[in-house]
């Protein structure tokens, strides 16, 4: 495989990265501040045979949760792996346009810096098969965090973060894997939030949770979303009508529409957004 | 989704609602047609009921979206004026016949062109709600201005009249309570037109319930 890191400048913007930058507002939103602006944006695969995303224009919001929602294939998980370039890992990608991160193109960003604030939660819980505490420090080690109390700390808060913190304080050095799906996915978002992410990317996080486990990472987000910037995928339009800010429906790699959630579930500008959400076809 | 019973239902009970409206109007203009018993407010109160019922049994089973989230809810709530204007119908034969020996002698010709105009809201009201007409709707909520204006008018006319004891005290009172059943007919109807806005945009009144 071609290593997609040596061709391309990378900066490293200690600036950028800080966390009191301050961001430009959206225009169609004033009161929104822009952490990632998607301009013109397409994305290929099988070197141009697949048009995944075609002519994308979006914006996502600080402290927000944004819901992706669409039909099976329209793109949804392709556009959140463009966020953190993890696209850029697939053999024969293309892309045009542009996605800025806190108004810089990310292409000209370092990837394990942008990862670092950007993570990412899969459908499957993956917890590293460590122990718990060990998942947690992964991050902020490989970052060259060595000081023990301090470790200790993100561990604590983390896990605190999550809820996970009074259910597996006795187990602490227990392996991830041995947790339950829920409380697995919660360690998982508790290894994003060890790094101080600005924005945690969600694919369909709970399809794979009871529903019990679901309510908990559902009022996990809610809660979330006051530190962090939040982009999640489901298919449950319930789930996205419940804790999302903003939504954005895609079809067949096109954005339909993208509104406030409230709007879009109770008044749809676009008729197929309404057609879909009304299971009028599928 | 299906809805259409939904929704024959609410045009049952329309229909039901214009009829008493413009029987119970009828005579008043015509007072020897007087048959209070035939208003039947109960069939119209059995529909409320109903379509409430199927409104929140749909809402917690089919945790509806769009169009027909907003018909659910806006039915939900605008049975709720069809059935005052069902009320309003019986109230209405009640004062009639109470001023039935006075219909040859003495008319108010305000009173007749407010209730010949309320009719007319109150149907043209039901229909923008039964076929989803916006812009009909809209029209019709701007003419319950023309409504306020002359109850306002008939209410300060009833004190001089009564002055010049041209009128007695039982026409007085029950003239003042038809007035003011008129009034809040044509407000009902005024709000069976908003609902049938809010159905087909989301839009009530001055702005977007959610
Ligand atoms: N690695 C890949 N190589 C080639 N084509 C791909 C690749 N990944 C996705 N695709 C194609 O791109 C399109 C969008 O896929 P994507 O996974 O983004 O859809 P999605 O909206 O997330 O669907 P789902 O809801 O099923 O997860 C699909 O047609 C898919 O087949
Ligand atoms: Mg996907």
């Amino acid at each position: 495989m071609k290593n997609p890191f040596k061709f391309k400048k990378e900066i490293v913007n200690e600036k950028l990265f800080n966390n009191d930058t301050s961001l430009p507002h959206s225009q169609e939103y004033p009161d929104e501040e822009v952490i990632f602006s998607v301009k013109n944006f397409q994305f290929y695969y099988d070197n141009g045979a697949k048009h995944a995303l075609k002519d994308i224009n979006l914006e996502i919001f600080k402290r927000k949760v944004t819901a992706f929602i669409g039909p099976s294939g329209c793109g949804k998980s392709t556009l959140l792996r463009c966020f953190n370039r993890m696209n850029d890992l697939i053999d024969g990608n293309k892309k045009e346009g542009e996605i800025l991160y806190k108004g810089t193109p990310i292409d000209t960003l370092n990837t394990i810096q942008l990862r670092s604030k950007v993570g990412m939660v899969f459908q499957q819980p993956n917890p590293f098969p460590m122990s718990i505490y060990n998942n947690i420090t992964y991050g902020p080690k490989c970052q060259g965090l060595r000081n023990k109390k301090e470790l200790d700390k993100i561990v604590y808060e983390s896990l605190n973060d999550v809820g996970l913190y009074e259910e597996v304080k006795e187990q602490i050095s227990h392996s991830g894997t041995s947790l339950s799906g829920g409380q697995q996915q919660r360690l998982c978002i508790a290894r994003c939030i060890a790094m101080s992410p600005d924005i945690i990317l969600m694919d369909e996080p709970t399809s794979a949770l009871d529903p019990i486990a679901t309510l908990k990472i559902e009022e996990l987000i809610r809660k979330l979303k006051e530190k962090y910037t939040i982009v999640i995928v489901t298919h449950n339009m319930q789930q996205a009508a419940r804790i999302s800010d903003y939504t954005a429906f895609f079809m067949l790699g096109e954005l339909i529409e993208f509104n406030k959630t409230e709007d879009f579930f109770a008044h749809p500008k676009n008729k197929k957004s309404e057609d879909y959400i009304t299971g009028k076809f599928s | 989704m299906d809805l259409t019973n939904l929704e024959i239902d609410v045009v049952e009970m329309s229909k039901r609602v214009k009829e008493s409206l413009n029987y119970a109007f009828s005579f008043y203009f015509d007072p020897n047609n007087s048959q209070k018993d035939i208003i039947n407010d109960e069939v119209i109160n059995e529909y409320e009921r109903k379509i409430e019922g199927i409104c929140l049994l749909n809402i917690l089973k089919e945790r509806p979206f769009a169009t027909e989230l907003r018909k659910l809810t806006g039915y939900f709530k605008v049975c709720e004026d069809l059935e005052r204007l069902g009320d309003h119908a019986e109230d209405v034969c009640w004062v009639n016949s109470n001023l039935a020996k006075y219909k040859d002698t003495m008319r108010l010709p305000k009173l007749d062109e407010m209730i010949n105009k309320t009719l007319i809201m109150v149907n043209k009201a039901i229909d923008s709600l039964i076929n989803f007409d916006e812009d009909e709707a809209k029209k019709i909520i701007k003419s319950d201005d023309e409504i306020d204006k002359l109850y306002l008018e008939i209410l300060s006319l009833l004190p001089s009249l009564k002055k010049d004891n041209r009128f007695d005290d039982e026409f007085t009172i029950f003239t003042t309570l038809l007035v003011k059943y008129v009034e809040r007919i044509a407000d009902h109807a005024s709000n069976v037109a908003e609902w049938a806005i809010y159905i087909k945009s989301g839009f009530y009144k001055d702005r977007y319930i959610i």
